[in-house]
């Protein structure tokens, strides 16, 4: 299950007054079972791409291949694919519409053409997933709170089972706790089902925390592309884009600048901690 | 997939059109629209089409952006153009099978079409050069009398500049939630009457919901910076009429004499 992104350019709004290059000659290929971050500033293109990787959006010139198929096809069923490729959009909550949380969660399946048993197993599986109290499966959507209705949201897309699932900033809006458990959800399903997760943030703790391959986006293009701690030595590339690394490897870096020997960058509280403990036990403390 | 409503857009350009004062504006398209149904002959209709030319080219605004607000009424215009056409009775000029086309229905039918044509073209040119704002400020200025008479004008102007404001919002917000929709498997095109009219419902349910959040949030945004109606309310742009709005509104009275006579004689 790959996808692969062939010279994707996007103009919004082409050949007006208002016309906007939002993608930029984007090349890339995801492979299968990958945990990917994009990260960019506000306007950097990333909802941008992430609304192509299953059709929401049609390039103005380029290809994308899923699995080895033109989606731009005649044949190729968008539809379909865009129920393996499931996408939980910014403040998915206000997507929410049916008259109970369970009925929403049923409405992605149902799309799909299964049976109202079936779908009723998805929606139970997927607000399980969630970890969604039993009790307001009955309730109202609309009477949750924020961090309830956001979960009901993703268990709505979950419930489609898709083998790609891209989350565009799944944390906005939530309380500490809420994004905690948000992010830890999302990795459970990327380690207990081994799909591939995208995952669009700003916040650079969570990215480094949780993804293997980061994606910056600036200005429509693929800025930087590689694992976290490749990504995260470009401080000055970074900062000069108005973005930032971890707080964390700030820290590091800055202990390297006061002499200590820090080897390779850390980007996480848990590296950071180990490269610490074996640094006092060499006895450079 | 709704970026491409016209309709009440505002284009923006720097041009004599845009730098009128909307009152300017609002009467001439008022004048335009009597105009418009006064003339009857070929003459008067030449006069306005010159005008109408004039006013396109001095507006700096592309001539496609007018032409699309045109799109929606393509119907309307087939079926007028078709019904006054083969409608009409008079002397009969012309004959396909059973539909005869008279000289009076044959004119009747001309004149509709273009009536039609040149309404939404300069009124849309109004719209394309005037920003929401200065037309609501223009029309509160022109109906101030009235408040008097005890009309409401400041309140309905600012619910109009409200409802104005808020009509791309809701575009926006529909797109998202079509797209988040969709990315659940919904189909909005395939189907019957009966299929698609229920397609819409999981669009329709969030969007009211989000047109009632973000009109409570606005009402507490506006209360929050003391806003207690018109009574006292200065504008930080009052409305002053300059020299070219002046000329404006002479050209404006000519132009009306210059139809109203010609359609006369």
């Amino acid at each position: 299950m790959s996808i692969i992104l062939d010279h994707v350019t996007y103009t919004y709004s082409e050949k007006t007054a208002y016309e906007i290059k939002a993608l930029d000659d984007v090349s890339l290929s995801i492979k299968d079972g990958e945990f990917i971050g994009i990260i960019g500033h506000t306007g950097s293109g990333k909802s941008t791409l992430v609304q192509h990787l299953n059709g929401l959006l049609r390039a103005t010139s380029g290809t994308i291949y899923y699995n080895g198929q033109d989606i731009y096809d005649k044949d190729f069923n968008l539809k379909n694919m865009r129920t393996k490729v499931g996408m939980v959009f910014q403040y998915p909550e206000h997507q929410l519409f049916e008259t109970t949380v369970f009925e929403d969660v049923k409405y992605g399946p149902k799309n799909q053409g299964l049976s109202d048993k079936e779908a009723t197993n998805r929606a139970y599986d997927a607000l399980a997933d969630v970890n969604f109290p039993d009790e307001y499966f009955d309730q109202s959507p609309f009477e949750l709170s924020g961090g309830q209705k956001r979960r009901a949201a993703i268990a709505g897309v979950l419930a489609m089972e898709p083998e790609v699932l891209i989350l565009d900033e799944p944390t906005a809006g939530l309380d500490p706790k809420g994004q905690r458990d948000i992010l830890n959800l999302i990795r459970r399903m990327h380690e207990s089902s081994g799909r591939t997760i995208i995952l669009v943030s700003h916040s650079m703790e969570d990215v480094a925390e949780y993804v293997d391959r980061i994606i910056v986006m600036d200005e429509g293009r693929v800025f930087l592309d590689g694992a976290p701690d490749y990504v995260f030595s470009h401080t000055d590339l970074l900062e000069e884009k108005g973005l930032a690394v971890p707080q964390v490897t700030y820290l590091m870096e800055e202990l390297r600048a006061k002499g200590i020997p820090i080897e390779g960058q850390p980007t996480t509280l848990e590296m950071a901690e180990k490269e610490i403990l074996r640094l006092h036990k060499a006895g450079v403390f | 997939m709704f970026r491409e409503i016209t309709l009440g857009q505002y284009y923006p350009a720097d041009s004599v059109l845009h730098r009128l004062d909307p009152r300017v504006k609002l009467f001439a398209t008022l004048i335009y629209i009597i105009v418009l149904f006064i003339a009857e002959k070929p003459i008067p209709f030449l006069v306005i089409t010159a005008a109408l030319i004039a006013v396109i080219v001095m507006s700096k605004v592309p001539f496609s952006y007018m032409v699309r607000g045109l799109r929606g009424i393509v119907m309307l215009l087939v079926i007028a153009g078709v019904f006054n056409l083969f409608m009409t009775p008079g002397i009969v000029v012309y004959k396909i099978g059973p539909f005869e086309i008279s000289d009076i229905g044959l004119k009747n039918a001309i004149i509709m079409v273009v009536r039609m044509v040149y309404l939404i073209i300069g009124t849309s040119l109004m719209t394309l050069t005037t920003t929401p704002n200065q037309l609501t400020d223009g029309l509160e200025r022109s109906l101030r009398p009235l408040s008097r008479l005890g009309a409401p004008v400041h309140e309905i102007s600012m619910m109009m500049s409200i409802a104005l404001r808020f009509i791309p919002i809701l575009v926006e917000e529909t797109d998202k939630i079509m797209k988040a929709q969709m990315a659940r498997g919904a189909d909005f095109e395939s189907g019957g009457l009966i299929t698609r009219a229920k397609a819409m419902v999981p669009i329709l349910v969030p969007l009211f919901v989000s047109a009632f959040r973000r009109a409570s949030d606005l009402a507490m945004a506006m209360e929050a910076r003391c806003y207690h109606g018109g009574e006292g309310r200065t504008k930080m742009k009052p409305l002053t009429y300059k020299a070219s709005d002046r000329v404006a509104y002479v050209l404006i009275m000519a132009f009306l004499v210059a139809v109203a006579v010609l359609s006369l004689i």
